[in-house]
């Protein structure tokens, strides 16, 4: 009998929470009560498609009020029709807003650079097309510098291609540092 | 602690992603293989990619499918479309009855539901020009859905897929079926050597096959029992099924059919091949 692994997409999303929980039970036994200027997230849904990596630096601009920067990349469709290894991407950037201790809202707004595969109706292979939409944000958002949990969970829509508007909805897990 | 938890949760989970592979014992028409294809590409339900598009029969190839059941309707202007629904909104962001419009009010549509807003409605010449044939397994699933079911209509429709399959050289390659006997008697009148299935409920299905000559039957999965398809092989008249899923491939592969047209490719892949 030969014993074979199924499902590509069971491996990838296991594998991302596998190093999340490695790196946030790693990092949790550090103890400090500074300011946390860095955060990493992994999010489903939101302005990066249908799921993401983010990275976020974080400015203290008055006691319980922060600017945030968020940069991100995500992938979709590794493998297109013609089944070769070409994934769709999506990059957001946004800007937030949050207001709070540990429990916060958060708003903002930003956009998100995708390139994703589409069919050339001339020869039917893929090709790549670029466009940028316009991405929105607000939410709940929890962090615990003791234990640099995070947790975001909001409404985010968007205006694809800055054309439509979009209903969306994003839940993210990460930790701050 | 918490370090081996998590290691041994995602363990865990790979654990239960493995899966055994079934040995079969095939004895069918088929030369004791079961074709696969994929329904309307990649299968009904959620997919990759919209049903009946280009990009599903693409993939479905890619992935190791045998090939591809389509549903093919035809334009005003004699465009083979493959289209399941009767309304183009019902899918896209196109409004009206194929039959009743030219292919170039048709072929800028595109499908409305997410994730799909990138692809267009395909023609069948689109699919066999870009991709060709090779030595894939085609199955038209031929919608007339024209009210006007007059015998003109029906010969346009007939010479449209005739002239396709002979320009391709795809007539071993393609079966054709239909619920219309009517229509499948002409088109073996048309042009011979075609294979043609009807298809309808079991006993129907063999009755009229048998009265026609037919090469065999489409019939839903969950209708048909062995004991069937075995009197239907022992008639000559291969069975071809549609609507299955891993529900229910293991039951229906050991009823040792010809064809399955499955809504699940990966797990009949991976039963199979």
């Amino acid at each position: 009998m030969r014993y074979k692994l199924q499902n590509s997409l069971i491996l990838q999303s296991a594998g991302i929470l596998f190093l999340l929980c490695v790196s946030y039970s790693s990092l949790a036994q550090k103890d400090t009560t500074t300011h946390m200027k860095n955060a990493i997230y992994f999010e489903m849904g939101g302005a990066g498609g249908s799921h993401s990596m983010n990275y976020e630096r974080v400015l203290k601009l008055v006691p319980l009020l922060d600017l945030n920067a968020r940069v991100g990349v995500g992938f979709d469709n590794l493998v297109d029709y013609k089944g070769n290894l070409n994934p769709d991407l999506a990059m957001p950037v946004m800007a937030t807003v949050m207001y709070g201790k540990n429990h916060k809202i958060e708003g903002g707004v930003g956009q998100t650079f995708s390139n994703t595969i589409e069919t050339n109706i001339n020869t039917g292979e893929p090709a790549r097309m670029s466009n940028f939409s316009t991405t929105f944000y607000i939410g709940y958002r929890y962090q615990n510098p003791a234990k640099r949990l995070l947790l975001r969970a909001g409404y985010s829509p968007y205006i694809e291609f800055n054309e439509t508007y979009k209903h969306w909805v994003g839940i993210s897990v990460g930790f701050i540092f | 602690m918490k370090k081996i938890t998590f290691i041994t949760a995602i363990f865990c989970i790979f654990l239960f992603s493995c899966s055994k592979d079934e040995e079969y014992n095939i004895n069918n028409l088929n030369n004791n293989k079961i074709s696969i294809l994929g329904h309307g590409g990649l299968g009904v339900g959620v997919s990759q990619y919209p049903l009946d598009s280009y990009e599903a029969v693409e993939k479905a190839i890619s992935m190791g499918a045998d090939g591809s059941e389509i549903d093919i309707q035809i334009s005003k202007d004699s465009v083979l479309v493959c289209f399941h629904d009767s309304y183009l909104e019902e899918a896209t962001d196109a409004a009206g009855e194929i039959y009743a419009m030219n292919w170039t009010d048709i072929e800028n549509g595109t499908f409305k539901d997410s994730p799909y807003q990138r692809y267009k409605i395909s023609s069948l010449e689109q699919i066999f020009a870009h991709s060709g044939a090779g030595d894939h397994l085609y199955t038209f699933d031929i919608k007339f859905k024209n009210p006007d079911q007059s015998v003109a209509n029906r010969d346009i429709f007939q010479r449209a897929l005739i002239r396709l399959i002979e320009k391709y050289h795809i007539e071993q390659n393609v079966t054709l079926e239909s619920p219309d006997p009517d229509f499948l008697q002409s088109l073996q009148a048309k042009k011979s050597g075609l294979n043609l299935f009807i298809y309808d409920d079991v006993d129907v299905a063999f009755n009229t096959a048998k009265e026609l000559g037919l090469k065999g039957i489409t019939v839903r999965a969950d209708d048909i029992s062995a004991e069937q398809v075995t009197e239907a092989h022992n008639n000559g008249i291969f069975v071809a099924v549609f609507s299955t899923t891993r529900r229910n491939h293991k039951e229906v592969i050991q009823k040792n059919v010809d064809i399955i047209q499955t809504d699940d490719l990966e797990d009949l892949i991976d039963r199979l091949k």
